[in-house]
């Protein structure tokens, strides 16, 4: 720029009035300035002429100024910069300044300025400035909440730059509780009264949370406030507040609040900024609990699939395995991650049947409606081998999965391994068939009895009158005295067989006691004989000097039978059976069965027979089916009937004689010698022996007197003491006096006031060892079953007849006595 | 010469037991308890020989009426045993009730003759 030498005045007023300019001596003194100054800085003449620049440039505008205009003394030269003055308003006034050096017409330096105001253009950059600042940090909190750094370290990251940025002095970070009544410090910047994950403030009116929770209109300094401001700008005193919700307005996570000492209000960029920041971390704690809530949804369907008691397999359409929970993971024997990837078709299904499978996989998803049931698989069953080798039975669900395309990706079957299901059905099926046999054999054995007492009266008549004869022809003609003989002889030979049988069918089946097992066995062997063909030859050979052994004569037959029936099989039907029946005392072996050592003397027998001897199979499956209710073979039932009565059982294997390949054993039954009285065979002999009627006291109620009366002879005449009550209450008001002098109770049930379930309970409470004999008529109040739960030993139905009512009276003492 | 009467519901038994006695015995005979009561009543009975299982009443019952209508009866029970339901002897309870022989069926006129001689004879002395 030239530099005019001598500035003429006229020029000097032109230029002073067209610009905002003024005039400096050499002391930097205004001496002059136009109008357009005295409007731009707001001051008037008097104000400003004669005073130093410097008073009216801020505090913290460089020096460059003076450092220039002390040079261009020397140098002459212009400046142009940025220059700041302070308008009287106190605000900054940024101007663009140019400073030429002129001499007046006396020679004398001035300086003149001419400035122009770029106050706003400036303000507006530092805004843009602010703003691209602001906005690459918004970008760098978004860019860490998208890098998943923990919420945490988010929060404290967010509350940090905002109160950096925004020359915040304290500010913290809230969290609300689900309820919405409590905060917890998460975060805290610059306080030490807020301590995070201790410090809780409760949620009301009066706090800030409550109120910003509570949609309280902000506060603004100006009605006319048209800029966007945070949901809370709260004075208090000197401070202002200033609170963001983190979240939405309805389900807040938290809350935001700084606490500022400016006193000018948010503009909005700054608003923006917080609340940019405050979506950032509501967005990463949305994206972290959904995060959670899908990783929750996913724990939760593994342990749903895993918690199920029935195989869930997920395979492709080539039968490979995509997903297994634990238990086919448990039933195929396999870890889940072993199953992945398996075939399941090549690997579990037994391969008889593994290519129809495959066809049915392929009829399934090719056909929706296809129907595992109409296959050979009935009732959707379709048997797995799993890694022992073992078949499991498994009931089949299957469904078929989609992909976008519609095309079967995936087939879903859910698998019942209902094995142990099956065998139970089978084992009940079993039962079943085993009771229905018991229930025939116990008609055929009421029948047989029946049978016994009525050809025992034809047997009496046809003894009876050969006798006569014998005795009227006495012998007058030998050969009609030969042929009643034989008349007489084969009626003696058929009392023989009754008696046998009714032997065994008065024998009760589940009381073991003394019996002398000589007598026992050669009548049953007398009875069964007839069983085994002819060809078969019986040798048996009986100590009669054994001791009574402990046994329930009734299941000796049974074993008996079942074992010589075995022995026939196994000889074919001719051969020979051998029975040895001997005492031996045992020191060093050990019963084969349960292993109990024995040392002391039995009652052996022992079965053998000419043919191949049990075969070491036969045994161990004997051994396992003891435990069995259901076991019914020969050798399983010797088992269980020789230890049901403190037996034992040897079997001993021997090679044969010349052949050392081939082995025979031989099965000992061990009968331990009883302690026990002898009852002669367990029959009612037995008991009413066992019984002293006249030490006995019964009482008998029954509100009839007539039936009471002969209930009462009938027990007089048996030789009991007997006290007759017609009254229940009467009675059990004696019982409760004197409960220990009666030893039985016989009482009707159908009677006023107390009935006699209900005596008979009242008085079990007191003596619940007492025998009780219930007779009923039609009551349908009563039956056998429910009089067995209230504890009532006896039950019969009316009329009563008097042997059989005895009969159970002696037999319920003599078990109580025992 | 006794009084003996035999209750039956097998004539076949009534008559052998009949013919077996008569010799030394005056025998009645009743095919049920209603007509032995009336025999009883009408003849000094020294010895009851009593079936035990009879349709109409049992001989259990008739023993215990016989029992307490002629207190110096004699009392021999004969059963085929086992009894309609089979599963017990009504031969002992008939001794607990007060037969002092019981006698199972069939039996041989030997046996027969023997209780009787027994329960006669024991009276007579």
């Amino acid at each position: 720029m030239s530099f005019p030498d001598k500035l003429d005045h006229n020029l000097l007023t032109r230029i002073l009035e067209n610009s905002i300019s003024c005039v400096l001596d050499k002391n930097l003194i205004i001496t002059q300035a136009n109008n357009n100054f005295f409007a731009l800085t707001g001051y008037k003449q008097s104000e400003l002429i004669q005073c130093p620049l410097v008073n009216f440039i801020p505090n913290n505008q460089p020096s460059a100024i003076y450092e220039f205009l002390r040079k261009e003394i020397k140098q002459g030269d212009t400046w142009k910069g940025e220059l700041q003055l302070q308008h009287k308003n106190t605000s900054t006034l940024y101007l663009d300044t140019e400073i030429t050096p002129v001499s007046t017409e006396n020679n004398e330096l001035i300086f003149l300025l001419t400035l122009v105001d770029i106050t706003q253009r400036k303000s507006l950059i530092t805004k843009l400035e602010q703003r691209a600042h602001r906005q690459g940090l918004i970008a760098i909190l978004g860019q860490l909440s998208l890098n998943n750094i923990p919420i945490q370290d988010l929060l404290d990251q967010t509350l940090s730059v905002i109160c950096g940025s925004l020359n915040i002095n304290k500010g913290a970070t809230l969290e609300l509780s689900v309820d919405g009544n409590i905060s917890l410090v998460k975060s805290a910047y610059n306080t030490s009264k807020m301590v995070p994950g201790k410090t809780i403030i409760p949620v009301n009116e009066s706090n800030i949370i409550g109120q910003t929770l509570l949609q309280m209109e902000p506060l603004t300094d100006t009605a006319s406030h048209t800029e966007y401001i945070p949901d809370i700008l709260k004075r208090e005193g000197e401070k202002t507040i200033i609170c963001c919700l983190i979240g939405d307005n309805k389900y807040p996570f938290g809350i935001l609040c700084l606490l500022s000492s400016r006193r000018e209000q948010l503009n909005f960029d700054e608003s923006n900024f917080i609340k940019s920041a405050c979506n950032i971390l509501a967005e990463a704690i949305n994206r972290k609990n959904m995060e959670m809530s899908i990783r929750y949804e996913r724990e939760l369907s593994r342990k749903y699939l895993d918690v199920a008691e029935i195989m869930i397999l997920v395979y492709d359409i080539e039968g490979n395995i995509l997903l297994a929970n634990k238990h086919a993971s448990f039933v195929l024997g396999y870890e889940k991650c072993e199953l992945t990837g398996m075939n399941f078709i090549d690997c579990f299904i037994p391969e008889d049947i593994r290519s129809s499978c495959k066809d049915i996989l392929s009829e399934i998803i090719s056909d929706n409606g296809y129907n595992i049931d109409n296959s050979e698989f009935k009732d959707n069953i379709i048997p797995v081998i799993n890694k022992n080798n073992k078949i499991r039975k498994i009931k089949w669900k299957t469904s078929l999965m989609y992909d976008k395309s519609d095309e079967v990706s995936s087939i879903l079957s859910a698998g019942d391994d209902i094995t142990e299901q099956l065998a139970r059905k089978e084992e009940q099926k079993n039962l079943e068939k085993k009771l229905h046999q018991a229930q025939k054999m116990e008609a055929i054995g009421m029948l047989a009895g029946g049978i016994a007492h009525d050809f025992n009266n034809i047997l009496a008549s046809i003894l009876g009158f050969s006798d006569l004869i014998i005795e009227k022809t006495s012998g007058s003609d030998p050969r009609l005295f030969e042929y009643i003989t034989h008349i007489k002889n084969s009626g003696l030979k058929a009392r023989d067989i009754i008696a046998q049988m009714q032997n065994i069918n008065l024998q009760d089946e589940s009381s073991v006691s003394a019996t002398p097992l000589p007598t026992l066995l050669k009548s049953t062997m007398k009875m069964l004989r007839s069983a085994l063909p002819s060809a078969i030859a019986l040798k048996i050979n009986i100590d009669e000097t054994i001791a009574p052994v402990n046994l329930n004569a009734s299941n000796f037959h049974q074993l008996m039978m079942k074992l010589l029936i075995n022995s026939r099989d196994a000889i074919n039907g001719h051969g020979e059976i051998s029975i040895n029946l001997s005492t031996q005392a045992f020191s060093k072996q050990h019963c084969t069965i349960c292993g109990t050592p024995l040392n002391s003397e039995y009652a052996v027998l022992s079965i053998a027979d000419s043919g191949p001897g049990i075969s070491l199979e036969q045994i161990s499956q004997a051994v396992t089916d003891s435990d069995k209710t259901t076991a019914d073979s020969g050798l399983t039932y010797a088992i269980k009937t020789t230890h049901e009565c403190d037996g034992h059982v040897i079997i001993s294997s021997h090679h044969l004689d010349g052949n050392s390949t081939k082995t025979n054993s031989e099965l000992k039954l061990l009968f331990s010698i009883s302690h026990l009285q002898d009852n002669g065979g367990c029959n009612s002999d037995h008991l009413i022996n066992s019984v002293t009627p006249k030490d006995k006291h019964l009482m008998i109620v029954d509100d009839e007197n007539s039936v009471a009366t002969y209930l009462g002879e009938l027990f007089k005449s048996a030789g009991f003491n007997v006290s007759v009550f017609c009254d229940s209450t009467e009675a059990l008001s004696v019982f409760k006096n004197t409960c220990n002098s009666f030893d039985l109770i016989i009482s009707d049930q159908t009677m006023p006031a107390l009935s006699g379930d209900a005596l008979a309970t009242e008085m079990l409470k007191i003596r619940p060892d007492l025998p009780v004999i219930l007779c009923t008529g039609h009551s349908t109040l009563i039956d056998k079953n429910k009089a067995e739960a209230l504890n009532i030993q006896g039950f019969i139905k009316k009329p009563v007849d008097s042997a059989e009512i005895l009969n159970l009276a002696i037999k319920l003492i003599a078990n109580t006595a025992s | 010469m006794s009084n003996i009467l035999v209750v039956d519901d097998d004539t076949s038994i009534l008559i052998f037991i009949e013919q077996a006695l008569n010799e030394n015995h005056q025998v009645f005979t009743a095919e049920n308890v209603t007509s032995a009561e009336e025999i009883s009543q009408n003849n000094k009975i020294d010895l009851l020989i009593t079936d035990l299982v009879m349709p109409e009443k049992n001989g259990i019952d008739m023993i215990m009426e016989f029992k307490k209508t002629h207190p110096e009866i004699n009392i021999l029970a004969i059963s085929g045993g086992g009894g309609i339901t089979g599963r017990f002897d009504y031969l002992p309870i008939a001794k607990l009730i007060g037969a002092q022989i019981t006698l199972k069926k069939p039996f041989t006129v030997n046996e027969l003759r023997q209780g009787v001689n027994t329960l006669l004879n024991s009276e007579q002395e």
